[in-house]
C-alpha cells in the first residue's frame, strides 16, 4: 500500500495540472495579494498632500495663530523626509474654490469667524486616504484647541511668551500628529489577512484536484488503469487507502507551503499560535481528498462533467471564503449572518474560519469546533464516495 | 486435471443487444486459447465478465476450478490481464510502471526488483526503462502495456487484441513472448480478429460472432469442417465465358470467378483439383500466366459458417 502511494504522490509532482493549479496558484495569489496590499499600503503612506488654505481675515486672525503654525510645521521638509504637507494659500474664496474643483489640491482648509478650521474636499471626491488624513489632523488640531482655550482661560499669561506657543504647536503637529497619521493609515489588518485566509480555504477546494485524479485511477468504470488495479489482487480498501495517503500528504504539504509563504513572506500574523496551523492544514487536507473522492465517485456524471464541476466548484466554494475582495467579504458576512448552514458545509469557508479563528479568538473553542466541522464535512463525504465505489461490478464499462 | 477456465452459458446484455449469447469456453492448463472474432463479436466483454468487471445475466464463471466473484482475491492473484487499450500511468517511466502495477500483487520491494528486470527484459525494454509512455512508440506502448500485465508472473494471462496497430517487428516478438510464455508454464487466452497470429501461435481456436461460439478446435480440425479444400488463383488474360462454365461444371469445383485478370477457383479437398483446373483451361484453349494453390484458411472457415469475411478491415501493411 506504501509503495504504490509512494507512486501516486510521484505521479502527481510530475503532473502539470496538479503542479500548477495545486502547489503553484496558492502562491501565486498569494504573491498577487502581497503586490495588490502593497501598493495600497503605499499610494496611502507616500505623497506629500497638496492643501491649499484660504487665506482670508479669519485665517489671518490672532485666533488661527497655532492653526497656521501648525500647518506651516507640517508643510516643512524634514531630515531625509518628504514634507507631510504642500501648502498653497489663496487670497480669494473663488480661486480656491477653483482650485479644489481642478483638483491642483486635495483638500481645502478654511477657517471660521471663531478660528475653527473647516475642511472641503472637491465634488465626487472619492474619500481619499488623504483626505482621511487632513481630516485627523484638523479633528487633532481642535481637541488640542480646547484644551489650550481651557489653558488660556485659567492662565492667560502661559499663552503669553513666544517658547509656550512654539512648545503648543510642537505638541500639535510633533509625534502627536504622526500618530493620528499613523491611526488613519493602519488598514484594519483582520480586513487583508482575511483575504490570506480565504486564500487558504481556495487552495483547500483546489486541492480536491489530486484525490479526483488519483481516485480516477481506481475504479474500471472510471479509466482503463481502473480496471487494470480492479483486477489486481490488492483489496480495494487498500487501494483507496493508498490514494487516501498519497493525496492527503500532497495537499497538506501544498497547505503548509502556502501557509507558511502568507506567514513569513507576506508576514500575515497568525498572532502567535503558528504552532496550531499544521494542525489546520491536516484537517483542511483531508476535507480536500474527501472532496475530490466523493466527486470523482460519482457514477453517473461523466469525467468531463466531473471536471467542469470541480473548475466551477471549486470557485463558487472559494466565493464566499471572500477570495474576490470587499464585495465577497461582503457576501461572505451576509451569508454568515443569513445562511450560517451554508456557510458551514462550505470547506472552503470553513477551512477560511479555521485560520481566522486561530488568529483573532482569544479561546482556542471557536478554532477547534471550526475543526471539527471541517472533519464532519469530511467523513460525510467519504460516506458518499465509499457508498459509490462499493461497487465491484458494472453493467457497462 | 482441472480447466483453468471454465465459462458456461454466459449471457451478457448491453440494454438491448445481446453481447454474450450462451457463450461458453474452456481452457486446459499450459495451452494458448485463441478467441477468434470481428470487432464487435463479444471478445472483450467476455474477458471482463471473467474478471468480474461487468455484471451479467446468466452463466457461471470458475477459474482455476473455482467460482470467480469480485473478492477472489487469491484467484486474482494468479490472473494477469494485457487490455485492449494501452493502460499505463503517464507521469511514471516505463519501470515505474511495471513496478507499480507489480505492487498491486507483490508487497515484497526486492522480489518485485527480480520480477521487474524479469518483465523488462521480456518484453525487450531495457533500454527504454527510463522513458515516460509518451515518448515509446506505438510498439514500444504496447510491449509495455503486455509488461504491466505480466510482471508478477500469473498461472493465467488473457491478452485482449495486443497486436492491434503495431509495427510487424513488435508484433512478432509479442507473438513468440506469448509462446514463451507458455513455454514457461502459463495458460494463455489470446483474442484477436486477425487469424494469421491466431492460427500461428494458438493450440485451440474459438470462432465467435455476435457473442456466440460458431466452430471450436485446432486450425486443422476447423479447416476440415467445411467444405473448401483448396483454393486456386490463376493469372488469365483472357477468359471466354465457355471456359468460365466448363470450369463451373468440373465436379469438385464450389466456385470459380474471373476478376481484373486473376481466377479465383475453390474447390472441395481432392488429390486433382489443379490439375483438372489447368486441364479443363487447356482444353479451352486459355493462355495462363502464374498459378497459385493454398489451402483455406480460417477466413474460409468464418466465411463458410457465417456468410461474410472475417475481416472488416485491411490489415497493417507487412503482414
Ligand atoms: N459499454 C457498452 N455499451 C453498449 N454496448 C457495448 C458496450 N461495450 C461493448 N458494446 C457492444 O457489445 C458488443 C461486443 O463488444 P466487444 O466485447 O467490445 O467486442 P470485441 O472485443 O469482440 O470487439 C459490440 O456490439 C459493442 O458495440
Ligand atoms: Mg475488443
Amino acid at each position: 500500500m506504501l509503495s504504490l502511494a509512494g507512486y501516486h504522490i510521484r505521479a502527481m509532482l510530475r503532473n502539470n495540472g496538479i503542479l500548477i493549479w495545486v502547489v503553484a496558484f496558492p502562491i501565486i495569489l498569494a504573491t498577487l495579494f502581497m503586490v495588490m496590499f502593497d501598493g495600497m499600503m503605499s499610494n496611502q503612506q507616500a505623497g506629500t498632500i497638496a492643501v491649499g488654505v484660504l487665506a482670508d481675515g479669519n485665517y489671518q486672525a490672532p485666533a488661527a495663530e497655532p492653526l497656521r503654525a501648525m500647518l506651516g510645521a507640517l508643510a516643512e521638509e524634514g531630515p531625509g523626509e518628504e514634507a507631510f504637507l504642500a501648502l498653497t494659500s489663496y487670497a480669494d474664496a473663488d480661486e480656491a474654490n477653483d482650485a479644489l474643483i481642478a483638483r491642483e489640491v486635495e483638500v481645502l482648509v478654511t477657517v471660521d469667524a471663531d478660528g475653527a478650521p473647516q475642511m472641503s474636499v472637491p465634488p465626487n471626491s472619492l474619500n481619499s486616504t488623504h483626505e482621511a488624513m487632513v481630516q485627523a489632523v484638523l479633528d487633532r488640531y481642535l481637541q488640542s484647541e480646547a484644551a489650550v482655550s481651557e489653558l488660556a482661560r485659567n492662565d492667560p499669561a502661559a499663552l503669553a511668551s513666544p517658547e509656550a506657543v512654539a512648545a503648543l504647536t510642537a505638541d500639535l503637529m510633533g509625534d502627536e500628529a504622526q500618530t493620528a497619521e499613523v491611526s488613519v493609515l493602519r488598514v484594519d489588518p483582520s480586513e487583508m489577512a482575511r483575504f490570506y485566509y480565504a486564500l487558504l480555504g481556495f487552495s483547500t477546494a483546489m486541492g480536491a484536484n489530486v484525490a479526483s485524479v488519483l481516485t480516477e485511477r481506481l475504479k474500471a468504470n472510471l479509466s482503463p488503469v481502473g480496471a487494470r488495479c480492479q483486477v489486481s489482487s490488492m483489496q480495494p480498501a487498500r487501494q483507496l487507502g493508498a490514494v487516501l495517503i498519497a493525496s492527503w500528504v500532497i495537499v497538506f504539504c501544498c497547505l503548509m507551503a502556502a501557509f507558511c509563504y502568507i506567514r513569513f513572506v507576506a508576514n500575515v500574523s497568525f498572532a502567535g499560535r503558528e504552532a496550531l496551523a499544521p494542525v489546520a492544514c491536516a484537517a483542511c487536507a483531508l476535507v480536500s481528498c474527501a472532496l475530490g473522492m466523493a466527486l470523482w465517485a460519482l457514477p453517473w456524471l461523466s469525467a468531463n462533467v466531473k471536471d467542469a464541476v470541480l473548475t466551477v466548484g471549486v470557485l463558487v466554494l472559494a466565493l464566499p471564503a471572500g477570495l474576490y475582495g470587499e464585495p465577497a467579504l461582503g457576501l461572505s458576512d451576509w451569508l454568515t449572518q443569513h445562511m450560517p448552514w451554508l456557510q458551514a458545509i462550505n470547506p472552503s469557508v470553513q477551512a477560511a474560519n479555521a485560520f481566522y479563528a486561530l488568529t483573532y479568538y482569544d479561546s482556542l473553542v471557536p478554532f477547534f469546533q471550526t475543526l471539527g466541522t471541517i472533519l464532519a464535512i469530511a467523513a460525510v463525504l467519504f460516506a458518499v464516495a465509499a457508498l459509490c465505489m462499493r461497487r465491484q461490478r458494472y453493467a457497462s464499462l | 486435471m482441472t480447466d483453468v477456465v471454465s465459462v458456461s452459458n454466459l449471457v451478457k446484455r448491453y440494454g438491448d443487444l445481446v453481447a454474450l449469447d450462451h457463450f461458453s469456453l474452456r481452457v486446459a492448463p499450459g495451452e494458448i486459447l485463441g478467441l477468434l472474432g470481428p470487432n464487435g463479436s463479444g471478445k472483450t466483454t467476455a474477458i471482463n465478465c471473467m474478471l468480474q468487471l461487468l455484471t451479467y445475466s446468466q452463466g457461471s464463471i470458475e477459474l482455476f476450478g473455482q467460482p470467480m466473484t469480485p473478492a477472489r482475491y487469491d484467484l486474482k492473484r494468479k490472473i494477469g490481464v494485457v487490455p485492449q487499450q494501452v493502460a499505463v500511468f503517464d507521469e511514471l517511466t516505463a519501470r515505474e510502471n511495471i513496478d507499480c502495477f507489480c505492487s498491486l500483487y507483490v508487497s515484497d520491494r526486492a522480489e518485485r526488483r527480480v520480477l521487474v528486470d524479469a518483465a523488462l527484459d521480456f518484453v525487450g525494454l531495457r533500454d527504454f526503462q527510463r522513458f515516460r509512455p509518451r515518448k515509446l512508440s506505438g510498439g514500444l506502448l504496447r510491449r509495455l502495456n503486455i509488461a504491466c500485465g505480466i510482471a508478477h508472473r500469473p498461472e493465467l494471462i488473457l491478452f485482449d487484441e495486443p497486436t492491434v496497430a503495431v509495427d510487424p517487428q513488435s508484433r512478432n516478438a509479442i507473438l513468440s513472448g506469448i509462446q514463451r510464455l507458455r513455454d514457461e508454464g502459463a495458460t494463455v487466452v489470446y483474442t484477436s480478429h486477425y487469424m494469421e497470429e491466431v492460427e500461428q501461435i494458438c493450440s485451440r481456436i474459438v470462432i465467435m460472432d455476435h457473442g456466440r461460439v460458431l466452430a471450436q478446435g485446432t486450425a486443422d480440425e476447423l479447416k476440415r469442417m467445411i467444405s473448401t479444400g483448396e483454393k486456386i488463383e490463376i493469372e488469365v488474360a483472357d477468359l471466354p465465358a465457355a471456359a468460365l462454365a466448363a470450369l463451373r461444371a468440373l465436379p469438385h469445383v464450389i466456385s470459380a470467378v474471373y476478376e481484373a485478370g486473376v481466377l479465383r477457383v475453390s474447390c472441395e479437398a481432392s488429390q486433382r483439383n489443379l490439375m483438372d483446373v489447368l486441364d479443363a483451361l487447356g482444353r479451352a484453349d486459355v493462355a495462363v500466366g502464374r498459378v497459385w494453390s493454398e489451402p483455406p484458411t480460417l477466413n474460409d472457415v468464418f466465411l463458410e459458417i457465417t456468410g461474410r469475411e472475417l475481416r472488416d478491415e485491411t490489415p497493417e501493411a507487412g503482414r
